[in-house]
């Protein structure tokens, strides 16, 4: 069953709004730098990508929750406008008449890991609950159905690295099983310290800007942003443009081909050397699609410049998908763990509808153990489906085949 | 998607470890002692009972060299997935059982503990092992790796509506024939913080009566399940035959499980609490809190609870008497929990319906 992608909204370092993100994937610059919000305290500095200054950095009465949840919420209100099921003030009242379903992935936006509470805590002082409120209170799903008053159902993913993907083919799956007639689906995650620190001390944070699948790679750099994407059930789709909701489209559209789904089984922060389990989400998604790997125009890697993963995944594209273009816009993000699925399938569904492609950001030289080298100009390409793939700490391997409808 | 054929169950909770244990905990054959932790807080220091679990039993099962970098959230969620396998003597090898872990706070101890490694020690000193524990998903990749799972793994958290999203998901893999069984589970831990966050709740609580609360629990609750197979015999533990979302009221008609009001460190108000008494004061009621503690997952323990229920026709552990009762003969049984977060009126919760026929659906 087709699931239409009726609305995106995103926002990353590259830009506080999708369109300006797009077109900063296909320019030069790229800006990673030690974070804005909080100090680290390493012999080295970690840059990172941080959004830009903006009213989203500092809760208020308006968005009282946790950074991921203001970063999912902006995302969501733009996906809503950009499919025209809201306007520039509120969601039109015809969406709380229907089954509208929030999934969203994160890391950060799951955790309670407030620092300066534990501190005080730790120091036997007895902190205010303040910080506990605002994390129970955050949860990313629950928190945009709130805002825009949905009644379907909520579910936050913290499946790692993938979880964006994997939102988005679950919301996908409500749809084909009837249990929604909308989803806002997508990822979320905040740049922390906490997390950082952790990924310093995993050894895969590199002090220098990231460089995908290049021969001297060194690790990632982390990120933060979110993504939201409008799915929709054919029949409401169809409905809505009958009774004049939203205009015609003036561009093909785009909709979620299939997905797959598989565990490597193998460790809990090494990928599988062989691909084990990506190759198995990979054949499920084609599976899934009914289309065959040739079809395939171009591949959004997960690409994060670890040398496990783009080992891993190089030599896994490589062997299943030889002829096919590929590129990883962490170059651009940085890593945004729980979001980077939403945005990479976001990025994937604008690069097929402008029929172009960006350079890898950062690669400049093919690593021999990989032997297969992702794009280094921006190019244009011959094809209607596109795929989007995720690796994630703990094993997990997601991939989202997305499609655009013929001229 | 429903209904679901429930072939087994791991239970862990302070009630000890197994099927077993925990219907012996419901016959009140075992008498449960919580641990008391001090609490310090601003409106003074309390006496806490805490409900641990203990994940001494998985050395039964896995080699401790292998579990030597395992948290205990982590040895907790893999001795209930051991338990509920064992319970069936499945082999779940493969891309073809999928696997669902949930979780209302993850591993809080786990992530305190990576933040006294920078407390103490310096940002430079951060414990990896501790921050590769922390993650979400950090359990649900050691059970896969131990049973060798391929299929699609999923870790989820949505507050008290963890356990229902994860059984939905579930039900859609199985449906779709995505896998052919789902290896299902939730788990939560306690920490020093969330005990002092329990209590400081509690403190803040205005109420002039006591809360029909124990303390914090932790524990984890697994189940393995599969779609109805023609011919099939009947499953071990019944069906779960369907689940209501945001329904307000249990319903009428049938006996019902309800583990207890207040189950989270958040409270009910009173009026929601009468609400709930009113509704339900003709009918069974069971309450858990006294075996495993308030869990923030409340609905953990009560399909488990259920499915010894109408598998044994016995009803342990009555909510007002606190005694063994016979249960009236019933075929299904409904499990209401009230949103411990919803403070205002219409109070709403999640049904779950067990049922031992999956034709007879009496509550339909």
């Amino acid at each position: 069953m087709k699931v239409r992608i009726s609305g995106i909204g995103g926002l990353c370092a590259c830009g506080l709004d999708f369109e300006t993100a797009v077109a900063a994937l296909f320019q030069d610059r790229r800006n990673p730098a030690p974070a804005r919000r909080f100090k680290l305290d390493h012999p080295l500095s970690y840059p990172v990508f941080e959004l830009p200054s903006s009213s989203l950095d500092e809760p208020d009465k308006n968005q009282p929750w946790l950074r991921t949840s203001r970063l999912a919420v902006a995302a969501a209100r733009a996906a809503l406008k950009d499919s025209g099921w809201s306007t520039n003030h509120a969601p039109i009242t015809k969406l709380s008449r229907l089954r509208v379903g929030v999934c969203i992935g994160t890391t950060v936006g799951g955790n309670m890991n407030d620092e300066q509470f534990y501190r005080d805590f730790k120091n036997h002082e007895t902190p205010g609950l303040q910080p506990i409120d605002r994390y129970l209170q955050s949860n990313p799903a629950a928190v945009v159905a709130k805002v825009f008053n949905l009644c379907g159902p909520q579910l936050t993913v913290v499946n790692a690295c993938s979880s964006g993907t994997d939102a988005i083919a679950i919301g996908t799956e409500w749809i084909r099983a009837g249990i929604c007639d909308l989803v806002l689906a997508g990822g979320s995650d905040e740049l922390c310290r906490v997390t950082c620190n952790g990924f310093i001390s995993l050894m895969i944070s590199d002090n220098l800007p990231c460089r995908p699948f290049d021969e001297s790679r060194s690790g990632l750099n982390l990120g933060e942003g979110a993504a939201i994407l409008v799915l929709e059930s054919e029949k409401i789709y169809q409905q809505r443009q009958l009774s004049g909701i939203n205009i015609e489209p003036t561009s093909p559209q785009a909709f979620i081909a299939g997905s797959g789904s598989a565990c490597d089984a193998w460790h809990l922060t090494a990928p599988h050397p062989q691909g084990r389990g990506l190759r198995l989400a990979l054949n499920n998604a084609l599976a899934d699609a009914e289309i065959s790997a040739d079809q395939i125009a171009f591949i959004n890697a997960h690409g994060t410049a670890t040398s496990n993963n783009d080992l891993c995944e190089g030599l896994v594209l490589k062997d299943m998908f030889p002829l096919v273009p590929f590129f990883s816009t962490k170059g651009h993000t940085g890593h945004t763990l729980g979001a980077a699925g939403a945005l990479e399938a976001a990025f994937t569904v604008a690069m097929l509808k402008k029929r172009k492609i960006p350079q890898s950001a950062g690669f400049t030289k093919i690593d021999p153990a990989i032997d297969h080298a992702p794009i280094t100009s921006a190019q244009t390409f011959n094809g209607n489906f596109a795929l989007s793939q995720s690796l994630a700490f703990g094993g997990n391997n997601s991939a989202l085949i997305i499609g655009l409808e013929e001229d | 998607m429903f209904p679901l054929a429930i072939n087994g169950i791991g239970p862990v909770g302070a009630f000890g470890a197994g099927m077993a244990d925990l219907k012996a905990a419901l016959s009140n054959d075992i008498k449960i002692t919580p641990e008391i932790a001090r609490i310090q807080t601003q409106a003074g220091d309390y006496d806490l009972p805490i409900f641990r679990a203990d994940s001494k039993p998985l050395a039964e099962f896995i080699k401790p060299r292998k579990l030597r970098r395992l948290d205990n959230f982590s040895r907790l969620a893999l001795l209930g997935a051991v338990l509920a396998v064992k319970d069936t003597a499945t082999d779940l090898t493969g891309p073809q059982t999928g696997l669902i872990v949930t979780s209302a706070h993850g591993a809080s101890a786990t992530t305190f503990a990576f933040l006294d490694s920078v407390i103490d020690d310096g940002d430079a000193l951060a414990s990896p092992t501790m921050f590769s524990n922390s993650v979400h998903n950090a359990a649900a990749s050691h059970i896969a790796e131990h049973f060798a799972i391929t299929g699609p793994t999923l870790s989820l958290t949505q507050g008290s509506d963890s356990l229902t999203m994860a059984l939905l998901s579930a039900g859609q893999w199985l449906e779709s024939g995505r896998v052919d069984t789902v290896l299902c589970g939730v788990i939560d831990c306690y920490c020093d913080v969330l005990g002092y966050c329990w209590q400081s709740y509690h403190n803040q609580s205005k109420s002039p009566k006591p809360k029909p609360v124990s303390g914090p629990g932790e524990g984890a609750l697994f189940l393995q399940l599969s779609q109805i197979e023609e011919n099939a015999p009947p499953p071990k533990y019944g069906y779960l035959d369907r689940i209501e979302l945001n329904r307000n009221a249990p319903p009428a008609a049938l006996p019902f499980i309800n583990t207890g009001i207040d189950c989270s460190n958040q409270s009910i108000s009173e009026s929601g609490l009468q609400t709930v008494s009113d509704s339900c004061k003709n009918q069974l009621q069971i309450n858990l809190n006294r075996i495993c503690g308030g869990l923030p997952v409340p609905t953990s323990f009560d399909l488990a609870a259920a499915a010894s229920l109408l598998s044994d026709k016995h009803l342990y552990n009555r909510y007002d008497r606190q005694k063994t009762t016979a249960v009236p003969t019933t075929e299904t049984i409904c499990c209401w929990q009230p949103r411990p977060e919803i403070r205002q009126k219409p109070l709403t919760g999640n049904c779950y319906w067990i049922t031992n026929h999956a034709d007879l659906n009496p509550g339909k």
